[in-house]
């Protein structure tokens, strides 16, 4: 063989098996450099299965007896996925004809150009199974009549993608609305119970891994629903009361109406009707029904200058500390003169020698002004802190407000203040919170924390939430003390709010309400508290009517709404006529 | 070791022989592996089959939860008050004016409890002894329960 060939040969020969040689060295570097291997096990993972996020179904909100307020209902996401499609238009156009959707927004996200980071795109949330199942319907349709065409302008709806999610739905609609609040879109509850016991409701997601190989499929993990929560809510008190301030409202010309429904000797809120009212199944109309500043919940986050409802906690005060007796005689001039202010009664005249039955029966304003002065300030704060004005009352939805209450020491607050704190004027509360102060003269002097929640379910056990005492301003036997008086002034004046067969407690409250001038509005807040029966208080209600046109009397207005809130919560609450039910009693 | 020498002999002379040997000896690793790759191959296909079952399953299992929360939920609406009072009307039923209830005492029912959804933790928890005395009772223990209800009232009487 040639010397010169045989070199060459000898060359191509090592030239072949040195390029092999870089390629093994060059797979075993790969192969041991540790960046690399990560570098590619990562990337190998991202195929290798999907991250998902385990949402666990929202707890059910019942009343007391197990009527549905909230639940879940199945609702689709509709998406598309950009690659696969085909026609937007046709998309967009049977969105919108199907599910009322934004055509051009439709148009818009399906007319994507896919790419890396564009692969999916949302249409639409909250569609319906119905819907659903007529777009997947007409997709096969399409698919079947222009799917082998060939021809890309052909109709299509291939692309698109349903998937299955939970949405709250509340049965009941607007009924008990201003209690539960409501869930938007991204499962945030806001207002009420909804709010409150979000985190509870909501239950924890769980992100999971699943893995694209069958054989590495595993038994998901347990996921536990959200809590569901057992209301002290009666829905057919609920409903009747809401009927009830409904119609009053209009009947009256009023801004707005409230009935708060407690059982004073538990705290538990039977009822809690204001208005207006949202259906929460469409909350995204929320701007046009709580237009401005209006509150979610008058009833616990609007607080207002109560008028004469208050006198009942400055004559329980009163009787309390025993500067007063029901048989005290108060001489009535018609003005009591107190830090350089005057104060006149309701109607400016004067009411002579007066008990204070007389006074509350009369509601004079100069009588309870001279009793506060008679309890003296530091006391008269410390029994108004004590039936909590000024402060939260703990109940469990969201969104309180506290109200206020100048006490001495205060810079706004003047010795005059005191004559017109005792008759709820200069003072500011919730009805909430007036109905919770009041209920200790329903309880033998005891106010239960008021609560909406009776009972939670977590993990498939019942947990009930015990009662708990808020305070106790007053004694047992002053509470029996004012009920008495109380009930015997309703009797005496033959008052609009009285229910034959029924002895009740109560008092009316006409409110001035203060503007930046002072007092120069002439419409006024018109309230009534009352409960009963008087030898065993089952029920205490709170009506307040705000700013109503028919009449600015508290009398003419609201006592007619209480008197047929009890007709109706004794029959929902089988509550038997005083006599029949101490006859049943005594068999 | 005539027939020893006799194998030595006619081994050199057929060398086909040590080929088949060796011929058959890899076909039998061969048929040995393709058998262990047919069992490994069958069981992960089953296993796949089974992953992919479960899988299914899953989410079927999800659907079936969310198709229950509807269907709770159209339980809901259908008994919903606003529905209960329409099929009322339809009937004929008229709202109860207070004057008109009668009221009858019924022994032994303290009201309308509020409903309960599940087992509630307060109820005392009945303890029962899940295992009978013979169980746990040293041989000791049985022969005293069993004399006492004879031995003891004779102590009792001479006392």
């Amino acid at each position: 063989m040639n010397r010169d060939r045989f070199w060459r040969f000898s060359f191509l020969g090592y030239a072949i098996s040195i390029v092999p040689l870089i390629i093994v060295f060059q797979l075993l570097r790969i192969q041991t450099d540790r960046e690399q291997i990560q570098a590619f096990i990562d990337q190998g993972k991202l195929f290798s299965g999907t991250y998902h996020t385990i949402e666990p179904a929202r707890g059910m909100i019942y009343d007391r007896y197990g009527h549905p307020f909230a639940g879940n209902e199945t609702v689709y996401e509709v998406g598309a996925e950009l690659l696969y499609v085909r026609n937007p238009e046709t998309i967009a156009m049977a969105m919108n004809v199907i599910t009322g959707a934004d055509y051009g927004e439709v148009l818009g996200a399906a007319s994507i150009e896919p790419a890396d980071d564009a692969i999916y795109a949302v249409l639409a949330k909250g569609v319906s199974q119905e819907q659903v199942e007529k777009l997947q319907l007409l997709k096969e349709q399409m698919d079947i009549s222009y799917g082998g065409s060939g021809n890309l302008d052909a109709p299509s709806l291939r692309g698109l993608l349903f998937h299955p999610y939970l949405q709250r739905i509340y049965p009941e609609q607007s009924t008990a609305a201003n209690i539960l609040g409501f869930v938007n879109r991204d499962r945030q509850g806001f207002y009420g119970v909804e709010a409150y016991y979000n985190n509870m409701l909501a239950g924890k997601d769980k992100v999971v891994w699943l893995p694209t190989d069958p054989n590495l499929a595993e038994g998901l993990p347990e996921t536990p629903d959200g809590v569901s929560l057992v209301l002290t809510i009666d829905r057919e008190i609920q409903a009747s009361m809401e009927e009830l301030a409904d119609r009053s409202m209009k009947q009256n010309g009023a801004e707005s109406a409230t009935i708060v429904v407690l059982d004073p000797k538990t705290g538990e809120i039977m009822a809690l009707a204001t208005t207006p009212r949202l259906d929460p199944n469409e909350y995204w109309n929320y701007a046009d029904v709580f237009p401005d500043k209006t509150p979610y919940n008058r009833a616990i986050s609007q607080s207002y200058e109560p008028g004469s409802v208050y006198k009942v906690l400055t004559m329980a005060a009163g009787l309390d500390l025993g500067v007063i007796t029901p048989e005290t005689e108060f001489i009535d001039t018609g003005t009591f003169e107190i830090g350089g202010a005057i104060i006149y009664n309701w109607n400016f005249g004067a009411w002579g020698p007066q008990d204070m039955i007389g006074c509350l029966q009369h509601s004079l304003n100069t009588c309870h002004a001279w009793v506060a002065t008679q309890i003296g300030a530091q006391n008269f704060y410390t029994y108004m802190n004590n039936y909590g004005i000024g402060r939260l009352t703990g109940v469990d939805m969201a969104g309180e407000a506290t109200g206020r209450l100048k006490v001495p020491g205060d810079d706004d607050w003047y010795e005059a203040d005191l004559a017109t704190n005792s008759f709820g004027q200069g003072v500011a509360a919730t009805a909430l919170q007036m109905a919770s102060a009041v209920s200790a003269l329903a309880n033998d002097g005891k106010i239960m924390t008021p609560h909406i929640v009776h009972s939670m379910i977590a993990n498939g056990v019942q947990h009930e939430i015990g009662i708990t005492v808020a305070a106790e301003p007053i004694k047992a036997e002053t509470a029996r003390t004012i009920t008495e008086m109380l009930a015997q002034s309703l009797e005496i004046e033959a008052s609009d709010a009285l229910v034959p067969g029924y002895r009740l407690a109560g008092k009316t409250g006409t409110g001035e309400i203060p503007t930046p001038y002072g007092y120069t509005s002439y419409l006024t807040n018109t309230s009534f508290v009352g409960w009963g029966p008087v030898d065993d208080p089952q029920f205490l209600v709170y009506v307040w009517l705000e700013k109503p046109t028919s009449s600015i009397w508290g009398s003419e207005v609201a006592s007619p709404i209480f008197a047929e809130a009890v007709e109706r919560l004794v029959l929902l609450l089988n509550l038997p006529p005083d006599d029949v039910r101490q006859e049943l009693l005594g068999k | 070791m005539e027939r020893l020498e006799r194998f030595t002999q006619a081994y050199p002379q057929a060398p086909w022989r040590g080929q088949v040997q060796v011929l058959g000896l890899f076909l039998v690793i061969i048929v040995l592996l393709s058998i262990v790759a047919g069992v490994y191959l069958s069981v992960s296909a089953r296993s796949a089959a089974i992953g992919r079952h479960i899988q299914g399953m899953q989410n079927s299992i999800r659907l079936h939860e969310q198709d229950n929360e509807t269907l709770k939920s159209i339980l809901a609406e259908l008994s919903s008050s606003r529905r209960l009072e329409e099929r009322a009307d339809a009937i004929g039923f008229v709202p109860v004016d207070v004057d008109e209830a009668i009221y009858v005492r019924v022994p032994g029912y303290s009201g309308r409890p509020p409903i309960t959804l599940a087992p509630q933790v307060e109820e005392p928890v009945t303890r029962a002894p899940v295992l009978p005395d013979e169980y746990t009772e040293s041989l000791f223990d049985w022969i005293f329960r069993q004399v006492s209800p004879y031995v003891l009232p004779i102590f009792e009487v001479q006392k």
